[in-house]
């Protein structure tokens, strides 16, 4: 018995690690966007106390980043929430494309997984899952796999926000490597294997095209979600 | 503190009420084919304006078409690697690899 519940312990370590792998390259590209949070929260006045908090329990970067403008201009709480309604409300999209994949997670899980969620996790976990039922996404060895994107992720932000915070003005530079490239680098690698799909590569080109028109017309926060609702909606008519 | 407390409310809502709401649910076949499309156009919605845009003096987004356009141009190896070696590390490393040894360059 206790050979079989070792050898689970193992498995479910391996699992979690497989998880951290595919998370990798993400680490790479929060790290230094996350220290960029902790330096400008600092330089706006924030408390040590609510930078942790913010990238804790909102965990949403460019949201943040205009927070924290915000909050050094003295917005009104209302108008904070409500731009950070605007600008999230692309992970609304995401956790409906993907909730039927996931319905047979257990509550604590579907809790975890939306406190986990950012653009390049779902961009993975899209991947990770496509043509596996519910149940096998709900399986052991997927949860952990879940786990294993997730939780580094979200710590690597959270730490390295606190690093730029209390060390932002030591280090300088952090992006000079190429690592900030790392997260444009993930959106292509994910992207890519859509493209093989005639409608699929349409949808994204015509989305890639509004994005960048509602960018210009001053859409601002809206233009992602925008432009992501009416490409999706042309691909309905494609023969 | 407020402030941030109201943002985790309104994040987490939009992250986490479809899962509960859309997951069980039998759902029309258009609004699933439609959520069928979200990724690839939301990835790209993303990916567009990063690599093909910049901050004019005035803050005004323009089309960033230029040898200067680092991303943009450490976007092809990773494309090309994406699309041919199926590789997910490979391609980006190719892009982050392009980009520090341009900035090494220039």
């Amino acid at each position: 018995m206790k050979s079989i519940e070792t050898r689970a312990g193992i498995n479910s370590f391996r699992n979690f690690s497989g998880g951290v792998r595919l998370a990798s390259p993400l680490l790479l590209g929060y790290a230094p966007a996350g220290f960029a949070f902790g330096v400008l929260a600092g330089e706006a006045g924030m408390t040590a106390a609510e930078t942790a908090f913010m990238s804790f329990f909102v965990y949403a970067g460019s949201a943040q980043f205009i927070a924290i403008a915000q909050i050094a201009a003295g917005a009104p709480v209302a108008i904070i929430a409500a731009t950070c309604g605007i600008v999230n409300l692309r992970y609304m999209l995401m956790s409906a494309s993907i909730a039927k994949r996931f319905s047979l997670l257990p509550f604590l899980h579907k809790f975890l997984f939306a406190f986990h969620l950012t653009d390049e996790t779902f961009a993975l976990h899209s991947a990770r899952t496509e043509g596996k039922t519910p149940e096998e996404n709900a399986s052991p060895a997927m949860r952990c796999e879940t786990l294993g994107i997730g939780v580094p992720a979200h710590l690597t932000w959270l730490i390295t926000s606190m690093l730029g915070f209390l060390f932002g003005v030591l280090l300088g530079d952090v992006t000079r490597y190429g690592i900030d490239f790392a997260l444009a680098g993930v959106f292509i690698a994910l992207l890519a294997p859509r493209l093989r799909d005639k409608r699929q590569a349409a949808v994204a080109l015509l989305a890639g095209m509004f994005s960048l028109t509602f960018s210009f017309l001053g859409f601002d926060s809206w233009s992602v979600v925008v432009a992501t609702a009416a490409a999706a909606s042309i691909g309905l008519l494609l023969p | 503190m407020l402030a941030i407390a109201v943002m985790f409310a309104v994040t987490f809502f939009e992250k986490g009420a479809p899962l509960w709401l859309l997951g069980t649910r039998k759902m029309n076949p258009h609004a699933e084919r439609w959520l069928g499309f979200v990724p690839a156009a939301v990835l790209a919605a993303l990916l567009f304006p990063e690599i093909l845009l910049r901050e004019a003096a005035d803050g005004a987004p323009v089309l960033f078409l230029s040898r200067e356009n680092i991303f943009l141009i450490a976007s092809i190896p990773s494309l090309a690697i994406a699309l041919w070696k199926r590789s997910f590390f490979g391609a980006i490393t190719a892009g982050i690899a392009t980009v520090a040894l341009l900035r090494l360059l220039l």
